[in-house]
């Protein structure tokens, strides 16, 4: 008589859960040894358990499935060209700059959860950060594939590993990843889970999925559907971990609680180019920075999840209402900044169309009217000097460009907070990216700002910095006056 | 009829658009109360007020094919609310505390 | 060398300059002029948040200008 199949449930405590081991050579606390370095407390790692309940077995055939789809589209679009068929071409400065801040974004996501895996004792988060460091690999993958055949076509993807590592703009993203990486393991896992997964990446990838869609770039529809397939399941991992700490011990909740408010915030400061890409590069507009901002992080985390959390004493992450109240604006500053940065950017900037203005007026009621539309006007009178005339000044924390503006006046009012560490001044953006210093200065304090060693001579001289982050002339410049733009035009006539 | 308000809460799943999220719709329309569909280009955001159930058994019979439930993975893009529970026959989705 | 920022009013992000606290704020004010078409006798000017109202043959050490030292500037 045949075996009857084993269910679910079973399987995954048989094959994964039950497979842990109590060490026999080193103790415990040798073999973990940062359990205790942050303070949470848990009393039975048994406890957990992954809601989707992945075997190696169903991760590789689910996996192996999503491959096959995935590259099935990858090869039509070099079949059908699929490089001609966008809207625009302007949709690629998208892709340059995700192709410079995600892949690296993502390998390093790839490392983060290989820390999470090696250090936290349970069994159950580990097999699922194994299976997830396995993920981010696929995608930084997948999308190297992808930028490979626009590279064929078009500037500014020709050298993104330099832009990833030197590029004075991905330092955001990469002192997002290294102040994770040196933190202790749950804090690491609250950042990469909660920060990133559960409450940020639905942006980057969902709702600019669907941006890529509207575009018909099928490339980035494809591999953007794909890679948040699997973030629906780092998600769960946020959410199990979340509660379990906060379940286990109330001695956790202050811990958590700090761990949020940090990620939250740097997320959040670290997302703020998706807001260009959604209501400025975007030629065809599926949704604003504000409307994907009200649905994903408000309705869903703000509202959602933290209604939730309350009951045990969680709050919302500080300075929520600050970022509620810049979902009208910051977009808007980060377009005019860039603008004026054309001759330091490996992507294009440009300034809105009539088109473009039509809708941002239509999306921004409050806030284009009065403040913005009147800005891109100054900006683009020719007697306007249009080129930043050297480096900005970046935050500390977020080691943005210091250009956002004090909360409650937008406009061009530039925020400042400043701390003394050890007779030294420290400056930021913001009293988000202020706390996160405070809390750490040492460990902040060694952040390798790009103006600052640009100036040093750590990045070769100054007249050869192109050369230095990777570019070439033809990446940088205005869209309108660009190379690609140009051909664009002349591929789309021979097409059509 | 529920109401959304401080305490009710939708929780949801975004669905890559294909074959077998249409009749994941199908069956979650037809196995809860409350459901709000919206569609964007490439994917569905399906919601309901504090719980939603997947059923195997309904989603085969939309298809026309066997599924089980861990073949949620391959249509699943992004959700919100904790998954309470996934076995062999269900998936549900709420918020514990409304 | 020190860094200092400066910051016009209304024109984000700031400036980050190179500067050598030996150096003559009459020297100085130069870069300010070429870099925001502005004219440094005739603006409103604080460091940090406090009054700063610098004589020509002062250098910036003299002036208290230190390590990553934020100028404002009303034009």
């Amino acid at each position: 008589m045949a075996k009857k199949k084993r269910g679910l449930k079973e399987e995954y405590n048989l094959l994964t859960r039950d497979l842990d081991w109590d060490p026999t050579f080193v103790t415990r606390e040798e073999m973990y040894p940062y359990t205790d370095f942050e303070g949470i407390k848990i009393h039975n790692w048994n406890n957990l358990e992954d809601p989707f309940r992945v075997t190696v077995e169903s991760y590789v055939r689910i996996q192996g499935e999503k491959e096959r789809k995935f590259h099935a589209i990858r090869e039509n679009i070099d079949l059908l060209q699929g490089q001609l068929d966008m809207t625009d071409a302007r949709w690629l400065e998208a892709m340059k700059i995700f192709s410079s801040v995600a892949l690296n974004g993502e390998y390093n996501a790839h490392r983060l959860f290989q820390f999470i895996a090696r250090h936290v004792p349970s069994p159950a988060i580990r097999f699922a950060a194994i299976t997830q460091s396995v993920d981010e690999l696929r995608h930084v993958q997948n999308e190297v594939l992808l930028f490979n055949n626009y590279n064929k076509y078009y500037q500014g993807f020709h050298d993104w590993k330099n832009y990833a590592h030197r590029h004075w703009l991905t330092s955001v993203v990469k002192s997002f990843f290294e102040d994770a990486q040196s933190a202790g393991p749950f804090e690491a896992l609250v950042a990469i889970a909660f920060g990133f997964e559960v409450a940020f990446t639905n942006l980057l990838f969902v709702t600019m999925g669907a941006t890529a869609v509207a575009n018909r770039d099928q490339s980035y529809g494809a591999v953007s559907f794909t890679t948040q397939s699997d973030e629906s399941r780092h998600m769960t991992l946020g959410m199990m971990a979340l509660r379990a700490m906060i379940e286990e011990d109330p001695d956790n909740i202050p811990i958590v609680q700090k761990f949020l408010d940090k990620w939250f915030w740097k997320a959040y400061r670290a997302f703020t180019v998706v807001g260009y890409i959604l209501d400025y590069i975007a030629p065809k507009k599926v949704m604003s920075w504000k409307e994907a901002y009200e649905m994903y992080i408000e309705d869903q985390v703000l509202n959602g999840l933290f209604k939730d959390l309350e009951v045990y004493g969680i709050r919302k992450p500080k300075y929520w209402e600050q970022t509620v109240q810049e979902k009208e604006h910051n977009s808007h500053i980060a377009a005019l900044v860039l603008y004026r940065l054309p001759h330091v950017l490996y992507f294009h900037p440009f300034a809105p169309t009539e088109e473009d203005k039509k809708w941002l007026a239509e999306k921004y009621p409050e806030s284009w009217e009065n403040i913005w539309s009147k800005k891109w006007e100054a900006f683009e009178d020719p007697n306007f000097d249009r080129l930043y005339p050297g480096l900005p000044m970046v935050c500390q924390t977020c080691q943005y460009p210091m250009f956002f503006d004090e909360p409650g006046q937008p406009g061009f009012n530039t925020a400042f907070r400043t701390s003394e560490h050890e007779g030294e001044v420290y400056h930021f953006c913001s009293d988000g990216c202020k706390d996160i210093f405070d809390d750490e200065p040492d460990k902040i304090k060694q952040a390798w700002l790009p103006p600052h060693e640009i100036f040093k001579g750590t990045c070769g001289p100054a007249e050869d910095l192109a050369n230095y982050w990777g570019m070439e002339p033809e990446d940088g410049g205005d869209y309108y006056e660009s190379v690609d733009h140009q051909n664009f035009e002349k591929w789309k006539k021979v097409r059509a | 009829m529920t109401q959304v308000n401080e305490r009710n809460r939708y929780v949801g799943l975004d669905l890559t658009n294909c074959p077998e999220s249409e009749a994941i719709l199908e069956a979650i329309e037809q196995d809860n109360e409350n459901v709000k569909i919206t569609r964007f280009p490439g994917y569905v955001k399906v919601e309901a007020i504090n719980r939603l159930v997947i059923n195997k058994e309904s989603v085969e019979e939309f298809l026309g094919d066997d599924w089980e439930t861990e073949d949620l993975q391959l249509a699943v893009t992004s959700y919100y609310g904790f998954m309470a529970d996934w076995d062999d026959e269900h998936i549900v989705l709420q918020w514990d505390n409304v | 060398m020190i860094f200092l920022y400066v910051y016009v009013h209304g024109n984000p992000p700031p400036l980050c300059l190179p500067a050598n606290p030996g150096d003559k704020w009459a020297d100085f004010k130069e870069v300010i002029r070429n870099m925001y078409k502005v004219n440094p006798d005739q603006v409103e000017m604080t460091h940090f948040d406090e009054p700063f109202q610098p004589q020509d043959d002062k250098t910036l050490a003299e002036l208290g200008i230190r390590q990553k030292s934020l100028l404002k500037i009303k034009a």
